[in-house]
């Protein structure tokens, strides 16, 4: 039953969709239209619109689980990814839509040689797109089988089809009105959640993180996340300790790192700077980003009560068992607020939910697609393969085309994808964005030395060092570590004793494994008894209980360990005879997640030294044409090369 | 009308109906008589030009001290959370702590700087206007 209400909420929001695509395919004559709308979208449109690409499966769904499963530090991601719009408003909305008109390789061809900045303009924002669209595709998939139950594989080519046919029928048009009306529909349905969540506390905010810190449920997280800390801690503290930071980003280094990507890596996003094109002049591209910054503030500010509420009333447990980065968090509440699991109302905001974050992600994917298939067909298709000589009708068939061929490695990259861990590949996605694009487009704008080999080395060695540090990061499995682990799961891990503090020996130590970093002194932690013990002895508590909440936690606690049990006997066949990573290594090199504090001042200073070493006429010639353009608006949109 | 459209046309077109227009003007299909105005523009000259250099001096110093102001408040948060989580525990409103106050506080920034460089950037608008106008007038001196 609940499934066949799923499926009519997905079916309706789908057929919206499609509905605006069948409008829009009416609209595509040219290739402003195909690619940039025509340039007929108002500012507050195009920031709905922005709104929309940003608000991504990552960002509703993602942070609203860390927030449900960590508390502060899940609010704190939110910060870094509004920040980013600060850059994007000062420096780049504005030049961009002076300077560009569909790609990011229209703005580094301006006075860099156009053909080599057109190649790595799209060899970058291909790369960037796939890392991103990676992650969209595995999400959708993962959100379709748990809500409908079909598999895994239909539902990416599912996602992939659907998004096809926004891109290829409605080209921009389509792809910025789905956008649209999905933002609006996911702070529509984000308000009532607000809403019903907030009431009991008489919407006072002193009162409803009370409720939070008094929540058992909450305790309860805290406790298993502090481990042997929270020993000494009374039930008031570990309430309140979920209010305060350290409970999910446990390395400073690393969580400035990942900041500087956020806050630099949104100004070098390829679906975002194409926004900026779908605009008629500078002042429109402002405002939008202006509304963006509103939207995805006042959206985020809607996420600390979404996690905290799902927090309370599903609880951490019940959330990060269905999944472990808690992105079923915001769809579960709606469930528990509209009545249950066996209520209608429940089941269908359940459904509306996750239809919305289903259409979320079918529209980023489509923006991301377009953004790809631009590069190709414009950039490299157009302008290098055929010397900006092609008729209308050539470049937008060679655009569908484009579209449709990204579109099917999208599919083949999500199927292959399928159970692994994509989380980190948006964090990428931002690192290479701020360390490739950020710095050539920048530098570019605003400096009078930059040139061509400036452009493209640092394109290369910003965005290259962001990819090679994360192949060596620990996010990737390292067999040893995951059998390690797999046994101490199975068998119980023994206690360790205390260690004492560790000087660093030098600045070098605190990024790569090679020498010793400072590290605090730690004490001794107690044995870890295996496994299928721990849920003997659930299992045995159990008999001697009786409140409902208490066998309804204890119940998710077997669950998760039965999954744990699982998850290690897989890991113990799948590393059996592996003792490296991909990369040949068996421990990681770089210790940090978010490469963005070294590969950022990277790409600049690449950027800055390679345009000193070497000469380049045209871009010293063309410099004040485009510095008048861009701080004026003198001839916007006639980019002709 | 733009059947013989020259730059002129556009142009008063455009001070007619305010640049948001322009669009009209490239749809059409007389890209050629538009051309002609493209190559009277002397960039150099209004690079060089006083108001030019005004107008580039006053915005980039706007500019950067807002984006160091933004940077600054921004990293404030992720560095005191790592290194002065003490600070961030004091209560202030009842369980609200210094640490949900600064990072609320970072959405205020946020906006406040977006809502002052909007503010700011209709003075700019007004001089690059101006600019826009006269570009054809701006030549080089002989």
């Amino acid at each position: 039953m609940s499934q066949w209400l799923t499926f009519a909420v997905f079916s309706s929001i789908i057929l919206l969709t499609m509905s605006i695509t069948w409008w829009a395919s009416k609209r595509v004559k040219s290739t402003a239209d195909f690619y940039a709308a025509g340039n007929s979208i108002s500012g507050l449109q195009n920031g709905w619109a922005i709104a929309g690409d940003y608000l991504s499966a990552a960002s509703f769904l993602g942070i609203a689980g860390l927030i449900s499963l960590y508390g502060y530090d899940g609010f704190m991601y939110s910060v870094g990814f509004l920040m980013g719009y600060i850059a994007v408003l000062l420096v780049i909305a504005e030049p961009c839509r002076n300077i560009g008109k569909y790609t990011l390789g229209d703005i580094l061809a301006f006075r860099n040689n156009p053909k080599k900045a057109r190649i790595i303009a799209a060899i970058s924002t291909i790369t960037v797109s796939i890392f991103y669209l990676t992650a969209q595709m595995v999400g959708g998939g993962v959100l379709v089988k748990t809500l409908i139950g079909i598999d895994y594989e239909v539902s990416v080519i599912i996602v992939g089809v659907l998004m096809l046919a926004y891109v290829v029928f409605g080209g921009m048009v389509a792809t910025t009105w789905v956008q649209i009306v999905k933002a609006v529909l996911l702070v529509i349905a984000s308000l009532v959640l607000v809403t019903l969540v907030w009431i009991p506390y008489g919407f006072s905010l002193p009162a409803f993180l009370q409720g939070v810190v008094d929540d058992p449920k909450i305790q309860a997280q805290v406790a298993k996340l502090l481990g042997a800390a929270a020993n000494n801690m009374s039930t008031q503290e570990l309430g309140q300790r979920f209010l305060e930071p350290g409970l999910f980003l446990k390395d400073p280094i690393d969580q400035i790192s990942l900041g500087v990507a956020l806050v630099f890596g949104t100004a070098g996003l390829p679906h975002i700077l194409m926004r900026f094109f779908t605009v008629p002049n500078a002042q429109e591209a402002r405002k939008s980003v202006v509304w963006a910054m509103a939207i995805i503030g006042g959206f985020y500010v809607l996420t600390l009560f979404l996690g905290f509420g799902a927090a309370m009333h599903v609880g951490p447990e019940i959330i990060g068992g269905i999944d472990k980065g808690g992105n079923m968090a915001a769809p579960l509440l709606a469930q528990y607020l509209g009545g249950g699991e066996n209520s209608l109302l429940g089941n269908f905001m359940l459904a509306f939910v996750a239809a919305v974050a289903f259409a979320t992600i079918v529209a980023v994917v489509a923006g991301l697609v377009l953004a790809s298939a631009s590069a190709i067909a414009h950039d490299l298709y157009v302008n290098v393969i055929k010397h900006g000589d092609a008729t209308q009708a050539q470049q937008i068939k060679a655009a569908r085309v484009a579209s449709i061929g990204v579109g099917i490695v999208a599919i083949m990259i999500g199927i292959l994808a399928k159970g692994q861990n994509v989380a980190h590949l948006v964090g990428m996605a931002f690192a290479v964005a701020a360390s490739g694009n950020l710095p050539a487009v920048f530098l570019t704008l605003y400096w009078k030395r930059c040139n061509t080999t400036g452009v493209v080395m640092g394109m290369l060695i910003g965005a290259g060092a962001a990819i090679l540090l994360v192949l060596v990061s620990p996010n990737m499995t390292y067999p040893l570590k995951a059998i390690s682990d797999a046994n101490n799961t199975l068998q119980g891990a023994p206690a360790l004793a205390a260690k004492p503090a560790v000087v660093s020996e030098g600045l070098f130590c605190e990024f790569f494994t090679i020498c010793a970093k400072a590290e605090a002194a730690k004490p001794a932690a107690e044995a870890m008894p295996p496994a299928a013990q721990q849920i003997a002895e659930l299992k045995d508590l159990l008999t001697r209980i009786r409140s409902q909440e208490a066998v309804a936690g204890i119940n998710a606690q077997i669950t998760t360990l039965e999954k744990s049990i699982k998850k290690s006997n897989e890991d113990l066949a799948k590393f059996q005879n592996q003792t490296s990573s991909i990369m040949g290594l068996e421990k990681p090199l770089f210790r940090l997640k978010n490469p963005g504090i070294i590969s950022i001042p990277l790409g600049f200073l690449m950027v800055i030294l390679f345009s000193l070493l070497t000469k380049d006429k045209r871009a010293e010639d063309l410099w004040e044409e485009l510095y008048v353009r861009q701080n004026t608006g003198l001839q916007v949109q006639d980019v002709s090369h | 009308m733009l059947q013989t459209g020259s730059y002129f046309t556009a142009k008063t077109l455009q001070s007619q109906r305010g640049y948001g227009h322009i669009q009209e003007i490239y749809s059409s299909k007389n890209w050629g008589d538009f051309f002609v105005g493209k190559y009277a523009i002397d960039w150099e000259a209004i690079e060089a030009d006083p108001r030019f250099q005004r107008l580039h001096r006053t915005k980039m110093c706007f500019l950067w001290c807002l984006m160091l102001i933004a940077l600054t408040f921004y990293f404030t948060l992720p560095i005191s959370a790592a290194y002065f989580q003490a600070t961030f525990k004091i209560k202030i409103w009842g369980v609200i702590n210094i640490g949900i106050l600064f990072a609320l506080s970072q959405f205020l920034v946020a906006w406040l700087i977006a809502a002052i460089y909007a503010k700011r950037a209709q003075y700019y608008d007004a001089q690059a206007k101006a600019l826009k106008d006269d570009a054809h007038n701006i030549k080089a001196a002989l």
